[in-house]
């Protein structure tokens, strides 16, 4: 069974945004959400790093243990995935979740001073990296693009950031060839050996509480 | 009596959001976890070959590999 993840390379990360830019095209996703960020650190600074992050797919993925409507799913190929016929925007995975992955439509109308994830702002439906996996609806069908963006796992495909990243510093696929890549890397390189993120979001076993479906 | 009452209806209602969901993946019935959904291989390109759909993107994630490309 592949487990699907991805791997940003700080070291070869240029801040150049384009996965940000492929992933809103790929998608079409609305004003005001970014399922993929770039954040730079000691920016300007010597040591300066970027790096990309999206939506994990945690093997123990806390936004699926808070979820009080239980709209998330995950698939044989670990891609956490949600339902947006049941999610009622309540906010609980984005303060779940370590990596601030889910987004919430409304956030772009919000008053000054309030946060998407504050109590009381309206929300719409979360929204969130998809692995490039669409959702529940039909794949590739017109309404699953609607709510979820293109399913180019469907197609054989990878995830489009990681896919056209130019210097290849965001890798996705199945866990064991994306590591055998990168560690390939690093004994070129000789130097490099952190994958960010790698810990948190598959570190843990996975869940076994108690089954409440 | 009716404190204590309160008492424990609070308490139930307090906790019931305190477990979690069994994230363990089955395919059960067109669906994961009660959600429907399809498996990506179920698409027109792969009429459910799997083998097809992981021969593909096996083949696209070794691509990420440019060291593989430059035959370094």
């Amino acid at each position: 069974m592949a487990r699907m993840k991805f791997i940003c390379d700080v070291d070869r990360c240029i801040e150049c945004n384009a996965c940000v830019t492929a992933c809103k095209n790929e998608h079409e996703v609305p004003w005001g959400i970014n399922r993929r960020r770039v954040i730079t650190v000691n920016d300007g600074l010597p040591g300066e790093k970027s790096v990309s992050v999206a939506c994990m797919h945690c093997s123990d993925a806390p936004c699926m243990a808070v979820c009080p409507v239980n709209c998330f799913y995950k698939t044989e190929d670990g891609v956490v995935l949600h339902d947006k016929n049941i999610c009622i925007g309540c906010g609980y995975c984005s303060l779940a979740c370590p990596f601030d992955a889910p987004q919430f439509p409304n956030s772009a109308g919000k008053g000054p001073g309030e946060h998407a994830t504050d109590f009381f702002v309206a929300r719409g439906k979360m929204d969130k990296c998809t692995f490039c996996a669409g959702g529940p609806e039909e794949n590739g069908s017109d309404e699953e693009f609607e709510k979820y963006g293109r399913n180019r796992l469907s197609e054989g495909k990878l995830p489009l950031c990681a896919e056209m990243c130019s210097t290849k510093a965001l890798l996705a696929g199945d866990a064991p060839v994306i590591i055998a890549i990168h560690e390939n890397r690093i004994e070129t390189r000789g130097y490099g050996d952190q994958r960010w993120g790698w810990e948190m979001a598959y570190g843990r076993a996975e869940n076994t509480g108690a089954d409440k479906t | 009596m009716s404190k204590t009452f309160g008492m424990i209806a609070l308490l139930s209602l307090l906790l019931a959001a305190c477990g979690e969901y069994r994230q363990s993946v089955a395919y059960d019935n067109g669906g994961y976890q009660g959600k429907q959904d399809a498996r990506v291989w179920e698409s027109e390109r792969f009429f459910n070959d799997k083998s097809a759909w992981k021969q593909m993107v096996n083949e696209r994630t070794q691509r990420q590999n440019e060291y593989d490309r430059t035959g370094d």
